[in-house]
């Protein structure tokens, strides 16, 4: 029996020690790992490689995590606009930003500080898990 | 500048603290604050001025020091404690992976290491938090509304209790005039004041926390009194400093900002704070707030 594929999470932070922490907890939990440090990059990568769902920082120079969230969401490709964001923060949002966030169309959002185990339960929550479809021929 | 404030003196017949900056002949520039007023003869006819400057460097300069500390305040409130923040995340996260990967291969002196950088970057975690949280009661502006104290003060302690399911503990909250505050921050003299009762009660089998007030003149005196492990007046001066504590962390968990945070609230709303103590026996502390 074929083992379904492992899905691939788009991981974008500028911080590398935060990357590392996070990355080895998803990879921990048998998911793929793409790493970008900015909005920019995030977005370009997410274009290309279409991952299963995508982790934004707050904030990023170049292009931060509510610009990038805000261009994904709105992008023409819905395999792009519907892919689901969840938004890391550093601090809880306030009633107007999580209204915010939600109208954009972002899944969930998270601080960073939560505990290893909360983390990837929020990724799974708000990731299919279910094996995707073969390509249309 | 000097010419306007010249003028003004014989338009108005007198200025006073007109800021200005003059140069001595040797080209060496000093603020000061110009006082000046004219003189008259008997039947009301100006003869001259008479003025005074007054030298405002020091003045100008400790404004100037204290509008640089709160922009650095500031700062520290804005990016750098996420900053500080993040690498001790890192810290704990990988700590704990540690610990749950490796097991099997970390014998008990191994695990107790690791223990013990969890339990450092933890407490690091939480001065950095009460830190904050210190140095943003000191920035944000206080808005006063009509804050009924019984009310407020039940609903804090009730919040506290339920995270101690099992211990046995009485509080009587006596009837309390209400307060002209900032809602926010008093609750949260309300909550470090409650924290430190049920927390320094841990001891005793049955906490006893008694909560009233006294009307004095234009000031209302709140108190709570615990009958819990107490300290020695001796130190009651270090008590309401930042980070100052009477117990280790060991005896009692904690980071000594929380009076700290009382003290800076209480005294923005022109209230004092302070606190009497017995070793052994428990321990009350009061704040003051203006009369509505």
């Amino acid at each position: 029996m074929e083992t379904p594929a492992a899905k691939h999470i788009l991981l974008v932070d500028d911080d590398p020690t935060t990357r590392r922490l996070f990355g080895s907890l998803l990879a921990r939990a048998g998911f793929e790992v793409l790493y970008a440090k900015d909005g920019n990059e995030g977005r370009e990568m997410a274009k290309r490689l279409k991952p299963d769902l995508i982790l934004l920082d707050y904030n990023m120079p170049v292009m931060d995590g509510m610009e990038a969230a805000d261009r994904l969401k709105t992008d023409p490709d819905p395999a792009i606009a519907n892919i689901p964001v969840i938004l890391l923060t550093s601090e809880d949002l306030s009633i107007e930003a999580q209204a915010g966030i939600k109208a954009m169309g972002v899944a969930a959002y998270m601080q960073k500080g939560v505990s290893n185990e909360e983390f990837i339960e929020q990724v799974k929550k708000n990731i299919d898990m279910s094996p995707k479809p073969a390509a249309a021929a | 500048m000097g010419a306007v404030s010249y003028e003004s003196v014989f338009k108005k017949g007198s200025v006073s603290d007109y800021p200005l900056t003059i140069r001595s002949l040797d080209g060496k520039l000093t603020d000061v604050l110009y006082n000046a007023s004219v003189y008259k003869d008997d039947k009301g006819n100006v003869l001259g001025v008479t003025g005074v400057a007054r030298d405002n460097t020091r003045v100008k300069r400790e404004t100037e020091e204290v509008a640089s500390t709160s922009k650095e305040m500031e700062a520290f409130s804005g990016s750098a404690s996420h900053d500080l923040r993040a690498p001790l995340r890192v810290i704990d996260g990988f700590a704990q992976m540690l610990m749950e990967d490796y097991a099997d291969k970390l014998d008990d002196k191994g695990k107790e290491i690791v223990t013990n950088i969890r339990a450092s970057s933890t407490q690091m975690r939480k001065l950095i938090d009460d830190l904050l949280t210190f140095s943003r009661l000191g920035q944000q502006e206080i808005k006063k509304e009509y804050v009924a104290m019984g009310v407020l003060a039940k609903e804090v302690f009730d919040e506290l209790r339920r995270a101690v399911p099992d211990r046995q503990i009485e509080c009587n909250i006596q009837e309390m005039p209400d307060a002209r505050a900032d809602l926010a921050t008093i609750r949260l003299v309300w909550v470090n004041i409650f924290s430190n009762a049920i927390k320094y009660t841990g001891l005793k089998e049955k906490a006893v926390i008694e909560v009233g007030s006294k009307t004095e003149g234009d000031k209302i005196t709140y108190y709570v009194k615990d009958n819990g492990v107490g300290f020695d007046m001796k130190f009651v001066n270090k008590l309401f400093n930042v980070f100052q504590r009477l117990h280790s962390v060991e005896e009692f968990e904690g980071t000594g900002v929380g009076l700290a945070n009382i003290k800076r609230t209480v005294e923005r709303h022109g209230g004092t704070a302070w606190a009497e103590g017995k070793v052994g026996e428990g321990a009350t502390f009061y704040f003051t707030l203006p009369k509505v």
